[in-house]
């Protein structure tokens, strides 16, 4: 799956060398988005830069600017990356995307995948591994080398798309109602999805779950 | 002779009759009384037990809210504290090797932001630091004399930088001479955090403190003009079971921590407060704390 998206990404790559990519930072940290417009500027020479800080904003943005390349948070004060990116998949099929978050790539990764999204960048990696990533993601070059993919797993790493969604609500003290009204889903899609997630975490309640979110980095 | 003995047999076995009556009831009066007296100790122990009980499920509930709170605020110390001090750090070290490849307005920038990362990390951790010295119940608080009209005008001094960013202004109309005596700091943390509110949900216009005595105790208001909360809001804000709802510094949404802690030092002092918003028209907070 994953050389498929290389491919078609590397014909893109081809047509659109001579262009600078237009890029937008959605991250609800302003710090997070300057500092990292500063290094793309200053380190890897791109100009075209927008930002945005949650994920009404990034939706206005995309509206407005034509962009090319998308480096994604995970966790708005308005939501999550997953509610947003199958609309903008939709809306925007040819824009590529990047994952930029403090959280764990095995927990978060896989869910990503399943809407072709194969960059993810941990925030707490290291300066000159991000710039490399960052430069093959807006080089189109695949994200990783031939065998260095990693495989670390995690109590939370088989949650689905739609799990990691709910999970995030839940550990955000939000009731069943509450969540179905935000995600606009029927309060017994919420209730199975709740219970799938203490049975893949082996958890039996909110406050079991919350302990080993704790424990595994999962930030909410 | 006969006939005698057979008399007095008959009165003795009578006599022998009446007085085992009178043993047995006499008994049966003492063990109901002894019994009656099991019976009430009975009850006393498994009301006391009932007591210890719903005492440990409330000691209980607290441990689990205290628990939920020291989830949240690790979560905000990741979310809120650590990722943003690393691009503090990422784009000082950036502007200190490419500073003068940097064109001046990109470098303004920065250190605009950098500058205002650092004051809000500031703010976020001093109320953390609030938050945990007054979690244990046990503490011992002593009373203290103090103006609150300097108080309004000291916590107005730690915000004047921001205020100054946003075109807010500070109004001090709390009456001058009102001398209390009372828990000092918590009364300051309150006022702290509902200006960090106001200023993080106002753009432009003023906040203002305002307060007095009245008969039966001090009158506070902390009113502002910003964008105010829904009756939903202010629904959850003062609900019991009220969690810190998603972090956030910088897109000044706040993090929940405020409210959860105004309402942990009004617990202390023993005061009450209202809310009274409309959503678009600001937001006024009164606060009473009795004499």
């Amino acid at each position: 799956m994953p050389r498929n998206i290389v491919f078609a990404g590397t014909k893109n790559g081809v047509r659109m060398k001579n262009m600078q990519p237009y890029i937008i930072i959605a991250d609800d940290h302003s710090m997070i988005r300057k500092g990292l417009k500063l290094l793309l500027m200053s380190q890897l020479q791109y100009r075209n830069i927008y930002e945005a800080s949650s994920c009404n904003g990034l939706m206005n943005e995309l509206k407005n600017n034509k962009c090319t390349h998308l480096i994604l948070d995970v966790i708005f004060s308005d939501g999550t990356a997953l509610e947003v990116v199958p609309a903008i998949r939709k809306l925007y099929p040819d824009i590529r995307i990047m994952v930029f978050s403090m959280q764990l790539k095995e927990v978060y990764a896989d869910a990503f995948k399943q809407f072709d999204i194969h960059y993810y960048l941990n925030k707490a990696q290291d300066e000159d591994v991000s710039l490399e990533i960052i430069n093959r993601f807006l080089n189109d070059i695949p994200p990783v080398r031939d065998g260095e993919e990693l495989h670390q797993r995690n109590p939370f790493s088989s949650l689905a798309p739609r799990e990691l969604e709910i999970l995030h609500y839940l550990l955000n003290g939000y009731q069943t109602n509450n969540i179905a009204n935000t995600l606009n889903l029927s309060t017994s899609t919420i209730s199975t999805v709740k219970k799938r997630i203490f049975e893949k975490t082996e958890t039996e309640n909110i406050t079991q779950l919350l302990e080993l979110a704790l424990l595994y980095n999962i930030s909410f | 002779m006969f006939k005698y003995t057979e008399q007095t047999s008959i009165t003795d076995l009578v006599f022998f009759i009446a007085v085992l009556a009178a043993f047995i009831v006499f008994f049966y009066f003492i063990a109901r009384f002894f019994i009656k007296k099991v019976v009430i100790k009975q009850k006393i122990f498994k009301a006391l037990l009932e007591r210890r009980a719903l005492e440990i499920h409330q000691k209980n509930v607290i441990l689990e809210k205290n628990n939920l709170i020291q989830t949240r605020l690790i979560s905000i110390i990741s979310h809120d504290i650590i990722s943003p001090l690393r691009f503090i750090y990422l784009a000082s070290n950036n502007l200190l090797k490419e500073g003068d490849r940097t064109p001046p307005e990109m470098r303004e920038e920065i250190m605009a932001e950098i500058s205002h990362t650092a004051k809000e990390l500031e703010l976020l951790s001093t109320n953390i630091t609030n938050w945990i010295k007054y979690q244990n119940e046990n503490r011992r608080l002593i009373k203290e004399q103090f103006d609150l009209h300097q108080m309004a005008g000291q916590i107005f001094s730690i915000f004047q930088g921001l205020a100054r960013q946003k075109n807010i202004v500070f109004r001090n109309e709390v009456n001058t001479g009102v001398v209390l005596y009372q828990y000092m700091e918590p009364i300051k943390i309150v006022l702290y955090n509902l200006i960090l509110n106001a200023l993080n949900f106002t753009e432009e216009g003023s906040i203002t403190i305002s307060g007095g005595n009245t008969k039966k105790g001090i009158l506070l208001k902390v009113k502002d003009e910003g964008e105010g909360m829904t009756e939903e809001q202010i629904e959850n804000v003062m609900g019991e079971l009220y969690i810190v709802s998603s972090a956030n510094v910088d897109n000044r949404k706040g993090n929940g921590l405020g409210y959860l802690i105004i309402k942990d030092m009004l617990k202390l002092v023993n005061a009450k407060f209202v809310i009274k918003s409309k959503k678009g028209q600001g937001t006024q907070v009164t606060i009473f704390l009795p004499a």
